[in-house]
């Protein structure tokens, strides 16, 4: 790598680390109703610049380019904040090696783009000389891709360093394709593409606020219902500012709504309240559990996914249903996991739904979450009991001290405690582990009958497991009883609420939030827990998209925070190769 | 459709089967357990002394060397050829022509084996061996073992006779899988179709009483798990419908071990890579079902021997040299320990008693149309 290259990268770094740390924006508000109007005026309303995860980064690619484009490569660690990624990344970065993955991961979709099997179908012209530089071709597609991928059109200046970068980089490499593509890499690393940044601008209707301008309002709209950037029909509506009209603004997300793509949005969602990043790093013994493998792993994130996705979009059930529900999909792998006879000769999914005397009856005994909250080796009533409070009740549990002796609990051949509930008893005799193991393992030891991958058993060290428990003075005798009690809870739908919100709007609810989200709850019990009626109602609220005013010495806004990044990407070194 | 599970207990399902039902403990009148083969190789029994008290087989350069100098080679041509033995592929390898004509040097040593005398394999001199008593004469029987777990006197396993002192069929220690066959299984298993056994009673296979044994070979091949060396407990196969691939096979239960009562025919196809077709005449089996749901046994019948040979020599030096087997030996020993089905005409007996272990792990087996063995959701 040359020393321009290094610059390169240097500044862009520095451009997202700037936009990454740089301070919010403003505010305006628009009424979706009444009720809004009261609630959306005492949230605060921060812009958060959010790094685009990996899900979403792959998803832009395949929306813009097709589904044939593969991304190979290794993206930046997320971080989980606030019970949520999207949180989280509002507080990252690019690390210096994260931005070398970016750029090399850049570069391969780039070559592919502009190979000759692609050009025809993705390039919408054809250079006057496939051998030199041809700006008018590369104007055409610049514009076009960089309006996708910037989820805004590119101004003058932007456009203008992208063509001269691709007619520099054609007229070195005496290739008008080899030229586009290293100008396309460039976009690929912009943090103008990397990094969700938003937009403020006067608000016509109440004078001295801000609001998101037509752009950001669209892009906000579309991570959240589609996990993904805006579509053509979306950034049309913002440039012609019909979607900051409330007609324009219900037709967007009610065409959303109806779209298949909604599925993308709600599984984003739930793959992040769920935690089902933390499959990437989880481990089980396989002496002790052969069965699981990396495959178990997706198919156990998958069966949650489709029975989530079943249930509330295509079949439009109530939320808290997820915690009862029979109905689910299955692979033959999973299956065996199970121990269930299920064929399919491609191995394929299915749709099953367990018999009503089966111990199995919602989301909380299937494998992603008994076997993601669980030991290498071992079932864990206590982490699975955690789980339930922090991610389905949005509760906070303390973690244990420090100087905590786990020996007892960790020794599952003890003689003398030989299930799980005998050595937590035995735990809990100390009064620093019995507090929080008081409000945890009574939920979590219900879910005993699944081992630590979610096999089904119902001894341990040849005792019968006791799975009776409670929550909150709710009482059960098994996993499909604790299911019920969940689904009773009035703290697991105000937790999505909650969540949602929190993942639509990139950072934890404060204070002032409160009435938005006390609105947003009361019209989701309205609706009987219609997940997709909650979109609709933040998505249509005011307060989603109300932006703080400007505050004195803040760095400058949106674009500015960027400006001239393709300025800085200086020549094109001999040693950058082709894209 | 029927669908029988690993997990003790019966079931006979319609065309949508109340499939979860099964794993937790319905009463039954009658209980099938299946099984996906897992590893299957031949029995090999050694103690390291008494199997082979004159030592094992020589490796090929050693073999080759005696039989090319017994062919006529002179000892410069054989060293010069065998210089950078075994070599590798795309750089020459002189000995290879020579080692592959080491008969009459122009044919085919091993389509043409008796281009050349016998060399003379050593076989096993021991006591022990795995297997069953085929030719019912108990100790009477000629050249018979003693089972080492079963200590049942006059078992016929010639086939064990034969290969037993070659260094890649040694089951060492007992009872280790030989190494060459373990390798052969685990190529096969990735290609061809899985074979399933389902023990089936009228009543409970918790106590002594007869059974059927169903051998088929499945339309899928074995799924592994995670350790990428044993079959994936508890997927679900479905059954081959050609009859061909089926067999049905009468047994009693005791304590928890299924023995087949009477001799029969057993026919199970393979794939051409490993061997063909496996093909026993009064077969044997022996399966333990164990605690844990998986089961461990062997299957034993006469087997015509040239099918063996074919396996063994088919890939020539390629198998040969790497795995220390003389071909041509090998032919001359199945030939001379042949001990069962005599040929009317002729006299000489055209199968040799052989006994192959067998390692299963629980499976679900559907009978073809297995596709609806799932409990369809309402909306879907």
């Amino acid at each position: 790598m040359n020393i321009s290259v290094k610059l390169v990268k240097r500044r862009l770094l520095a451009s997202a680390i700037l936009l990454a740390c740089w301070a919010t924006p403003q505010a305006s508000t628009r009424t979706a109703a009444a009720a809004d109007l009261a609630a959306a005026a005492q949230t605060d309303g921060d812009i958060v610049i959010r790094r685009l995860n990996q899900e979403q980064y792959r998803r832009i690619i395949a929306d813009v380019f097709g589904a044939t484009i593969t991304v190979g490569g290794r993206f930046e660690p997320e971080m989980r904040r606030d019970g949520l990624l999207s949180v989280g990344a509002g507080a990252v970065s690019v690390t210096a090696s994260g931005m070398e993955d970016y750029d090399k991961i850049a570069r391969g979709i780039a070559s592919q783009v502009v190979s000759e099997p692609h050009r025809a179908t993705l390039i919408p012209c054809v250079p006057k000389s496939a051998t030199t530089a041809d700006d008018a071709c590369a104007r055409q597609f610049l514009s076009a891709v960089g309006r996708l991928l910037y989820r805004r059109p590119l101004d003058d200046e932007e456009l203008g360093s992208r063509v001269a970068i691709a007619s520099s980089a054609a007229m070195q490499f005496k290739d008008f394709y080899a030229g586009l593509g290293t100008s396309l890499a460039t976009l690929l690393v912009s943090p103008h593409f990397l990094f969700r940044d938003e937009t403020a601008e006067p608000d016509p209707d109440h004078p001295g606020q801000f609001r998101l301008d037509g752009y950001s309002r669209a892009s906000r709209l579309s991570f959240f219902l589609w996990n993904s950037a805006p579509d053509q029909a979306l950034l049309a509506s913002a440039g012609t500012g019909d979607i900051q009209t409330e007609k324009g603004w219900a037709r967007q997300v009610d065409r959303m709504l109806a779209s298949p793509r909604l599925k993308d949005g709600v599984r984003g969602f739930f793959e992040d309240m769920l935690g089902f990043d933390e499959f990437e790093t989880l481990a089980k013994d396989a002496i002790l559990f052969p069965k699981y493998s990396s495959k178990v792993a997706l198919d156990a994130q998958e069966q949650a996914l489709r029975t989530i996705t079943d249930l509330l979009i295509t079949r439009g059930g109530d939320y808290r249903d997820l915690f009862t529900t029979r109905k689910t999909f299955l692979t033959p792998f999973l299956a065996s996991v199970y121990g269930i006879p299920l064929f399919d000769p491609d191995g394929g999914w299915r749709p099953y739904e367990f018999p009503d005397n089966d111990p199995r009856a919602g989301m909380l005994s299937q494998a992603s979450f008994v076997a993601l909250h669980a030991h290498p080796g071992r079932s864990s009533p206590t982490l699975r009991g955690k789980a339930i409070r922090q991610v389905i009740l949005c509760q906070k549990v303390p973690d244990p001290p420090g100087n905590v002796n786990f020996t007892l609990v960790d020794d599952t051949k003890n003689p003398q405690y030989k299930t799980a509930r005998e050595r937590l008893t035995a735990h809990r005799s100390n009064p620093t582990c019995a507090g929080c193991h008081k409000i945890i393992d009574p939920i979590g030891l219900a879910l005993e009958d699944f081992d630590s991958i979610g096999g089904f058993r119902t001894t341990e060290n040849g005792v019968a497991i006791d799975t009776s428990g409670e929550l909150d003075g709710m009482t059960f005798a098994d996993a499909a009883g604790l299911g019920k009690a969940v689904h009773d809870d009035p703290a697991v739908p105000a937790c999505v609420v909650t969540r949602t919100v929190s993942y639509g709007l990139g950072r934890a609810l404060t204070k002032s939030d409160a009435e938005w989200t006390k609105v947003l709850q009361g019209d989701f019990a309205a609706s009987g827990y219609r997940f997709p009626d909650l979109m609709r109602r933040i998505a249509l609220s005011d307060a989603f998209y109300r932006v703080r005013p400007p505050q004195l010495g803040a760095l400058p806004v949106g674009k500015a925070a960027f400006a001239s990044d393709a300025n800085t990407l200086g020549p094109i070194g001999s040693e950058r190769g082709l894209p | 459709m029927t669908v029988t599970t690993s997990h003790g207990t019966a079931l006979a399902y319609g065309l949508v089967i109340g499939v979860a039902a099964c794993c937790w403990g319905k009463a039954a009148s009658a209980e099938s357990r299946s099984f996906v083969v897992s590893y299957f190789y031949e029995a090999s029994w050694s103690d390291g002394k008494t199997d082979c008290p004159d030592g094992t087989n020589p490796s090929a350069i050693d073999f080759y060397r005696v039989e090319l100098a017994r062919a006529g080679h002179s000892h410069e041509e054989i060293e010069n050829a065998l210089k950078d033995f075994p070599g590798e592929a795309g750089v020459p390898q002189p000995w290879i022509p020579l080692v592959m004509t080491r008969g009459n040097g122009k044919d085919n040593v091993y389509i043409h084996p008796t281009t050349m005398p016998d060399p003379g394999l050593k076989v096993v001199q021991g006591k022990y061996a795995y297997g069953f008593n085929l030719d019912g004469k108990g100790a009477a029987s000629p050249n018979s073992f003693e089972e080492p777990d079963t200590h049942e006197l006059g078992v016929n396993n010639q086939l064990y006779r034969v290969v037993g002192c070659i260094r890649s069929y040694r089951g060492l220690p007992p009872p280790g899988r030989p190494i060459l066959p373990e390798i052969h299984w685990d190529v096969a298993r990735n290609v061809m179709p899985a074979w399933l056994i389902t023990v089936s009673s009228a009543g409970t296979l918790a106590k002594d009483g007869d059974v059927t044994i169903a051998i088929d070979r499945a339309t899928d091949r074995i799924t592994r798990d995670a350790s990428g060396t044993a079959a994936q407990a508890d997927m679900t196969y479905q059954t081959d419908p050609d009859p061909r691939f089926h067999n049905l096979l009468k047994g009693r239960i005791q304590n928890g071990i299924v023995t087949t009562t009477e001799p029969a025919h057993v026919r199970i196809v393979a794939d051409p890579a490993v061997m063909p077709v496996l093909d026993f005449s009064d077969a044997r089996l022996r399966l333990e079902l164990k605690p844990d749901g998986t089961a461990r046994g062997m299957i034993g019948g006469y087997q015509p021997w040239r099918m063996i040979y074919y396996d063994m020599s088919k890939s020539g030096y390629v198998t040969e040299y790497p795995s220390s087997i003389d071909s041509p030996a090998v032919y001359y020993a199945l030939r001379r320990n042949a001990d069962g089905d005599p040929d009317p005409r002729t006299g000489e007996n055209r199968g040799i008693s052989s006994t192959y272990k067998i390692e299963a792990v629980p499976a679900f087996v559907v009978s073809p149309g297995g596709a609806g063995a799932t409990r369809v959701a309402a909306d879907k």
